[in-house]
């Protein structure tokens, strides 16, 4: 069912694909993107809970908001930064609501993304950086993904945050320092 | 007082030992892709379809047989055609698809002017081989 040649192509390419290609060749576009992005978009989610079933929905969900931004329906898409600095943010969100619903309907208060557990303090292969991972505030932590696993620039992470990028040079800056001190780097 | 973040950097074997940790958690989703894929089937359903109708190629196979004459100076058409799609057939796949248009833009210094690529484009068949 999936084009592999589609899977040399530039996600710009895809999108454009997805913007006005043929019926049979935008959903094989947008397959491409999906495989291709599909294991990222999982791991966000997984970054903010350890529940795989929201993780799914999240991920569903995720491509769904992309799909319906394309024609017919949504005015289509025009990448001026990765894809994934668009991913992010509705991944993101869409765990973090999944939890509050979650944490609503057990009669618990609202949470704010500072206060969520860490999911990896168990089963890690590198328990050291877990742990000092794990010790880092929720924001720092997830800056030092987005710039140094996800390979953002900072004016991407400011878009997917929605934060200015004096903020995130800070949050950054500190979140260095303090994952240094906490594995004992000078 | 501001710090240069793009000058903050960690040292690469704990950016890898970073990366691994993050994949170190996956899971497979075989129901969400069935289902992303069919929603987007649903979502493009309304684009024009690049499939030319089964019958359509069963009648150009019947005058083919029908018309000793009238077959040979369709395969000479056909075997024109697609020295000429070959012409275009940048990426060297065989066929000529967007995949083509693509490739000339990409092409550094080239001959990927606008007007060659919308030209080209005239000329694309479908990811599939069907002629537009």
């Amino acid at each position: 069912m999936t084009n592999p040649r589609l899977d040399k192509l530039s996600d710009s390419e895809l999108v454009e694909i997805c913007n006005s290609g043929r019926r049979q060749d935008a959903v094989d576009a947008f397959d491409s993107l999906y495989r291709r992005h599909r294991d990222y978009v999982t791991r966000v989610a997984l970054r903010f809970c350890s529940d795989r079933e929201i993780a799914a929905d999240t991920l569903q969900e995720t491509f769904i908001y992309l799909l319906r931004k394309f024609p017919p329906g949504g005015d289509g898409l025009v990448l001026t930064a990765q894809l994934r600095s668009l991913l992010y943010p509705v991944a993101r969100n869409l765990t973090l609501s999944a939890l509050r619903r979650r944490h609503r309907d057990d009669h618990v208060t609202e949470i704010e993304p500072d206060q969520l557990p860490d999911p990896r303090t168990v089963d890690l292969e590198y328990e050291n950086l877990g742990k000092a991972m794990a010790g880092l505030s929720a924001s720092h932590r997830e800056v030092l993904l987005l710039r140094f696993v996800d390979g953002m620039r900072i004016d991407e992470i400011a878009e997917a945050l929605e934060i200015p990028p004096g903020t995130v040079k800070s949050r950054l800056h500190f979140a260095v320092g303090a994952l240094r001190d906490r594995l004992g780097i000078a | 007082m501001n710090p240069e973040p793009e000058t903050v950097e960690l040292p690469r074997d704990l950016v890898e030992r970073l990366e691994r940790l993050d994949r170190s958690v996956s899971m497979l989703t075989p129901a969400v892709d069935r289902q992303v894929r069919e929603a987007a089937a649903v979502h493009f359903a309304e684009r024009p379809d690049s499939a030319r109708p089964a019958s359509r190629r069963w009648a150009v196979l019947g005058t083919l047989a029908a018309s000793l004459v009238a077959g040979a100076f369709l395969v000479r058409m056909q075997t024109g055609m697609e020295a000429t799609l070959l012409a275009n057939d940048i990426d060297g796949s065989g066929v000529v698809d967007i995949l083509d248009a693509f490739a000339l833009a990409r092409m550094d210094g080239a001959p990927g002017s606008q007007a060659e690529i919308d030209a080209l484009i005239g000329d694309i068949v479908a990811l599939d081989g069907t002629l537009p």
